[in-house]
């Protein structure tokens, strides 16, 4: 393994590690990977995730950039004044640019946690060189299955029903233990995950699955609107998914994966997928568009 | 396996770097000044451990560009098994994180051509900087933030707060690495935990000193108490935190302690030359 700092970026200067395997271990079909920061946390990841993703890619032939994104860890801050969104998948894209003029790499692969998720899904949408995408608590929406899951064992504990019953006759819950990132001595990500409408969140995946991005969804139990295995793909079954979507629940993980055990299970997981995702793919977008209508 | 690169003079930038050994290299990041003081001092910035490390990088990377515009060369640095450093969470340990610490000195020395150094810790991290700086002639400034002087009363709240211990694969009777939000802790860090008692260390050589604490508890007590030894200045300062520095929030966010760190540069401003 190998490990160098790249800087790059035109309107700020992105810092960034690119870690590639040793010298003739390199798995020359498989696209190399951008991790995408979650939050305000720096390119380290949560719990050092992202540095042993990227070796554990590494050590599988697999090449990667875990990067700052700009105003983020050992990034600088962007002069001008675009939102978060926009900003973020344009510094992804300057990452691919930056990976294309280093080292001739024309298809990648995504991955983040939370924020890093959703901007590698934004990414994703609207850009071809993405052939792969592995996402940690995603954007999703509840199914009616949801709500089985969610009540079907809190039915039966009278304390659900007595908390019911207070709130209808007014009645307040139990008080918030958690203050909110109200004090200016916090600094929380400037991102409001607001999660789009079922309908918008589904064109964007329909956009994505028709170029055969291959994905890779895992889903912690630190999410309020996930339960269940197999919930994204119901939620999302007018999707043409087709082979392209591989969900996990990650049972018993909380949002960052503090757990050594399920992180390392995580992290093998992504592993085992990246390598599935071959450059190829890039190139059958053309014969997958011209089959799309197959997917009504 | 090194490679530094200077960006340009932008008011936030930021040079990073590998530096050490080739084969267990160690990712930091130098902040040029960005005024023309004629400093000979730089400073060298010493992380917290685990959690607290994540919390408080955006609050270093805001002392490291105060500092530089104060006229600083300043210089911050993971420690092996940490952040973007060689080594796996098990590797870090005390001792290494004091030879590390030793190594980032040297290094800005080198590359910033200053004779002598501010060192700057927080919590463990400010147990590590006292450390680095008792036999060092050229460490003549400690500034030492919310540090732990009592190893094992820190180790105590660790354990508390660990989840199970990892067992798999390991024999006999333990000490066993136990995780705390997802940080390992060794058995080789918890014996020295159990170990650090930082008045029984030598005197540091440090000049001057200055202990910031959240409340004037027995850890700023000792430590201000230690640093005064042979009639050495410490300066001490009470410097209430918003929140704790291993908290893990739904927000993931980062505590800048604001009134601290103005205060903090603004002491380093004054007594650094």
């Amino acid at each position: 393994m190998i490990e160098r700092i790249v800087q790059f970026g035109s309107v700020a200067s992105l810092t960034g590690v690119l870690t590639e395997p040793k010298s003739g271990r390199a798995v020359l079909d498989v696209p190399p990977v951008l991790l995408i920061n979650s939050g305000i946390l720096h390119k380290v990841g949560s719990c050092r995730l992202y540095v042993k993703l990227a070796r554990a890619l590494a050590d599988a032939g697999i090449a990667s950039l875990r990067f700052d994104l700009s105003g983020l860890g050992d990034s600088d801050v962007r002069k001008d004044a675009l939102p978060f969104e926009e900003s973020a998948v344009a510094e992804t894209q300057e990452a691919m640019d930056y990976l294309t003029r280093l080292r001739g790499w024309s298809a990648f692969q995504l991955g983040g946690l939370c924020s890093g998720a959703d901007v590698a899904h934004m990414t994703a949408v609207v850009d071809a060189r993405v052939v792969g995408m592995a996402s940690i608590d995603a954007r999703t929406h509840v199914t009616p299955a949801y709500w089985w899951h969610n009540y079907k064992l809190k039915l039966l504990k009278p304390q659900f029903w007595v908390r019911w019953v207070s709130l209808r006759v007014g009645g307040n819950g139990p008080p918030s233990l958690t203050g909110g990132p109200d004090d200016s001595t916090f600094e929380v990500p400037a991102y409001v995950r607001v999660i789009p409408s079922r309908d918008v969140l589904a064109a964007e995946l329909r956009t994505i699955a028709l170029r055969r991005v291959n994905m890779l969804y895992v889903f912690t139990d630190g999410l309020d609107f996930y339960n269940h295995q197999g919930q994204h793909r119901r939620a999302f079954r007018d999707v043409p998914f087709g082979d392209c979507l591989t969900e996990s629940h990650l049972r018993g993980a909380d949002h960052i994966i503090t757990d050594p055990t399920l992180q390392q299970r995580a992290i093998e997981m992504h592993v085992q997928w990246a390598r599935a995702t071959k450059r190829a793919r890039v190139s059958d977008v053309a014969s997958t568009l011209a089959a799309s209508a197959d997917f009504g | 396996m090194r490679e530094a690169h200077v960006v340009g003079a932008g008011w936030d930038a930021m040079n990073p770097l590998f530096f050490g050994s080739s084969d267990r290299p160690l990712y930091g990041v130098y902040h040029a000044p960005k005024a023309r003081t004629g400093r000979s001092t730089g400073v060298v910035l010493c992380y917290p451990f685990g959690q607290e490390y994540m919390r408080a990088h955006r609050a270093f990377r805001q002392v490291a560009l105060l500092l530089g515009k104060a006229g600083f060369h300043v210089f911050r640095f993971d420690y092996r098994g940490t952040g973007d450093s060689s080594g796996d969470g098990e590797d870090f340990t005390l001792a290494s994180a004091v030879d590390d610490t030793r190594h980032a000195i040297e290094e800005l020395r080198d590359m910033a051509d200053v004779d002598t150094v501010a060192l700057f810790g927080l919590r463990l991290g400010g147990s590590i900087a006292a450390r680095a700086a008792q036999e060092a002639d050229d460490v003549t400034h400690l500034v030492l933030w919310d540090a732990l002087a009592d190893g094992a009363e820190y180790l105590r709240q660790l354990r508390s707060a660990a989840a199970e211990p990892n067992r798999a694969g390991q024999g006999g009777t333990g000490p066993w690495t136990f995780g705390v939000m997802g940080y390992p802790v060794a058995p080789a860090l918890q014996h020295e935990l159990a170990a650090l008692q930082i008045d029984s260390d030598a005197p540091t050589k440090a000049l001057r000193a200055l202990v910031v604490s959240d409340s004037d508890g027995a850890d700023a007590q000792t430590l201000a108490a230690w640093l005064g030894t042979g009639g050495r200045t410490v300066d001490t300062l009470i410097a209430p935190l918003p929140g704790r520095w291993d908290e893990v929030d739904n927000w993931g966010s980062a505590m800048i302690p604001q009134d601290a760190i103005q205060s903090i540069v603004g002491w380093i401003s004054s007594e650094v030359r």
